[in-house]
C-alpha cells in the first residue's frame, strides 16, 4: 500500500515534469477514442432505426372473398395463438377500401364506377424478432397459406434483407473501427512510455543499484500511462457529450422526423470515456516498459 | 560478510581482476587502495553485482551471489549502501528527495523516513540544503549527499568508493568519524581509495590492489 503511494506520487511528478510531451498525448488519445466515440453514437442511432423498422416490420394475410364473418374470428384466435406472433390487426374490407382511397387522394374518383369492393379483408401480423428472417419467415408463411381461408400472403422480403444487412455492416464497421482505434490508442501510450522511458535511463539505472525492484521501477511508468490515457479519455467524454448535444439538437430542429430515432447521449459516457483511456493506455504502456533486467 | 574465493573478470580478454581471494568479517572496516585503474571500482561492483565474475566464488551476507535469482538481487542490494565513485545523484530532484529515495525503495513509513533523512542530514552537516538542487552544490557537498543515502537506511554493509575524493581535511575527517561510528554500531564497512592517509596508523586492515591482483594485505 505504502509502496503504491510512493509510485503514485512518483507518477504525478513525473507526469508533471513531462507535461508538455504528455498532453500532446492525451490530445492525440483523445482524438483516437473521439473518432471511435463518434462511430459509435452514428451506430447507436442507425441501430435504434433499425430497431425502429424491424418494429414496424408486419406480414399481411389475405383472407378468401366472401367468407364468413364467423370463419374470420375463428382464423383471427388461430394465428393470435401462434408463438412467433407477436400482434394481429384486422382489416376489413371496407377499411381496406377508405385506406386504398386515402393513398389514392384526387386519383381515388376511378373507384367510384365499382359497384362493388373488390378488396379481400386482411390480418396485418407482427412476429416476433427472432422469426424475422427471410428464410424463417418463408417457411412461416407457407404454413400459414395452407391454413382454410387465406389466400394469399404477402411480406416485403427484400426490404427484411436489406435490413438485416444493414445491421450486420453497421456491426462489423463498428467492430473494425473499434479495433483499429483501440490499437492507435494502445500505440500512442506506447510510443510516448517509451519515449519517456529510456529518456529515464539513467535514473533508472541508479533505483537499480539503490535495490528498487522492478516492480518499483515499473509500477510509474504504468500510472503515468494510466494518468495520460484518463485524461484524454475524460477530455474525449467531455467534447463528445458536448458537441452531440449541440448537433442532435439541431438536426432535430431541422428534421423534426428524426426525433423518432435519436438516441440520447447516455451518461455512462463520461465513465466510459476515461476508463477506455486508462485500460487501453495501461496495455500500451505495460508493453512499453518491457522486461527490467538486472 | 563479504567473502571472495579465486575471483576473476575481465572485460572482453582484457583481465581486470584476476584470482582475488579475499574475506571481511561482520563489524569489519576495511580500505582497498591501489593505483588508478587497478580494479578497486571493479572489485566493489562485483560484491553489488553490477559486475559478475566469469571465475571464482562470491558471497555477500547470507547471499550466494552465483545462485542468486535475478528478482532477489535488490534485495541483495538493500543490504549494502553504495556510495558511487561519480556519486550518481539524480539532478532533477532535491537533496531530501534524493536520499528519500533510498528509504522509499525500502518502503519506509512516510514519517520515519522524514526523520531520517533529516538526522543524516544533520549528521553530514547539511541540513540547510535539504531544499536544494545537487547541481546548486558542491562537489564535497554532493559527495556528502552521495554519503547520506548510502548511510540512511542503515545498511548492514557499506560500500564507499573514493568517499573523500573531493573532500578538504576537515571534511574528510568528519566523514570517516561518521564511519567510524557507524562501524561501531555493527555495519560492515569497505573503503576504497587512493588516499593513504585516510588508513595509515588506523590499525585496520588495507588490501593493496594493483593490475588486479591483490599485491598484500596489511594493516594500516
Ligand atoms: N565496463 C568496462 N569495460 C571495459 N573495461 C573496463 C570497464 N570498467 C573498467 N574497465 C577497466 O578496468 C580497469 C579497472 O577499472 P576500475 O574502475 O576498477 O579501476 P579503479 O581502481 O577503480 O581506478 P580509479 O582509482 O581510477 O577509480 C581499468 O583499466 C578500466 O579501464
Ligand atoms: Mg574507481
Amino acid at each position: 500500500m505504502r509502496n503504491v503511494m510512493y509510485s503514485l506520487e512518483t507518477a504525478c511528478s513525473n507526469t508533471w515534469r513531462d507535461k508538455w510531451m504528455n498532453l500532446l498525448s492525451a490530445f492525440l488519445i483523445c482524438s483516437g477514442l473521439a473518432i471511435f466515440g463518434s462511430f459509435l453514437i452514428l451506430s447507436f442511432n442507425m441501430e435504434s432505426a433499425v430497431r425502429k423498422w424491424f418494429n414496424d416490420f408486419s406480414i399481411v394475410i389475405y383472407l378468401n372473398k366472401g367468407i364468413s364473418s364467423d370463419e374470420e374470428e375463428a382464423l383471427k384466435n388461430f394465428f393470435i395463438q401462434d408463438s412467433d406472433v407477436l400482434s394481429l390487426r384486422y382489416i376489413s374490407k371496407e377499411e381496406a377500401l377508405l385506406e386504398l382511397k386515402d393513398m389514392l387522394g384526387a386519383g381515388s374518383r376511378v373507384l367510384e364506377s365499382v359497384e362493388e369492393n373488390p378488396l379481400p379483408s386482411s390480418f396485418e401480423i407482427k412476429m416476433k424478432r427472432e422469426i424475422l428472417i427471410p428464410a424463417l419467415l418463408r417457411q412461416k408463411t407457407a404454413l400459414f397459406s395452407k391454413v382454410p381461408g387465406v389466400n394469399e400472403i404477402q411480406f416485403g422480403e427484400e426490404w427484411l434483407e436489406s435490413l438485416i444487412r444493414t445491421s450486420m455492416i453497421l456491426k462489423s464497421l463498428l467492430l473494425i473501427t473499434g479495433t483499429a482505434l483501440a490499437s492507435t490508442v494502445i500505440f500512442i501510450s506506447y510510443g510516448t512510455i517509451r519515449i519517456l522511458f529510456y529518456r529515464r535511463m539513467d535514473e533508472i539505472e541508479t533505483l537499480k543499484l539503490l535495490g528498487a525492484t522492478r516492480r518499483f521501477i515499473r509500477m510509474p511508468f504504468l500510472m503515468e500511462g494510466m494518468i495520460i490515457g484518463t485524461a484524454g479519455g475524460a477530455l474525449c467524454s467531455l467534447s463528445l457529450f458536448a458537441s452531440y448535444r449541440l448537433v442532435s439538437l439541431r438536426l432535430m430542429e431541422l428534421m423534426p422526423s428524426l426525433k423518432a430515432f435519436l438516441v440520447t447521449m447516455p451518461e455512462g459516457i463520461f465513465f466510459y470515456g476515461p476508463a477506455a483511456g486508462a485500460v487501453l493506455s495501461f496495455i500500451g504502456s505495460y508493453f512499453a516498459v518491457g522486461k527490467i533486467k538486472y | 560478510m563479504i567473502r571472495f574465493t579465486k575471483v576473476s573478470k575481465y572485460f572482453g580478454k582484457e583481465p581486470v581482476v584476476t584470482d582475488i581471494d579475499l574475506h571481511i568479517d561482520k563489524g569489519e572496516l576495511a580500505y582497498i587502495t591501489g593505483p588508478s585503474g587497478a580494479g578497486k571500482t571493479t572489485l566493489l561492483k562485483l560484491i553489488y553485482m553490477a559486475e559478475r565474475p566469469e571465475k571464482g566464488e562470491i558471497s555477500v551476507s547470507k547471499w550466494d551471489l552465483r545462485k542468486i535469482r535475478q528478482r532477489r538481487i535488490p534485495y541483495l542490494r538493500r543490504d549494502i549502501g553504495i556510495v558511487f565513485q561519480d556519486f550518481k545523484l539524480l539532478f532533477n530532484k532535491t537533496v531530501f528527495e534524493n536520499i528519500a529515495l533510498a528509504q522509499k525503495i525500502r518502503g519506509v513509513k512516510p514519517d520515519s523516513l522524514r526523520e531520517n533523512v533529516d538526522r543524516i542530514l544533520t549528521d553530514v552537516g547539511l541540513a540547510h540544503k535539504s531544499g536544494s538542487f545537487p547541481e546548486h552544490l558542491s562537489g564535497g557537498e554532493q559527495q556528502k549527499i552521495a554519503i547520506a543515502r548510502a548511510m540512511v537506511s542503515k545498511p548492514l554493509i557499506l560500500l564507499a568508493d573514493e568517499p573523500t575524493g573531493n573532500l578538504d581535511h576537515a571534511s574528510a575527517k568528519t566523514i570517516l568519524s561518521l564511519f567510524k561510528e557507524f562501524n561501531a554500531r555493527g555495519t560492515t564497512i569497505l573503503i576504497a581509495t587512493h588516499n593513504s592517509a585516510l588508513f595509515t596508523d588506523t590499525g585496520r586492515k588495507v588490501i593493496y590492489l594493483k593490475d588486479g591482483k591483490i599485491e598484500k594485505e596489511t594493516t594500516g
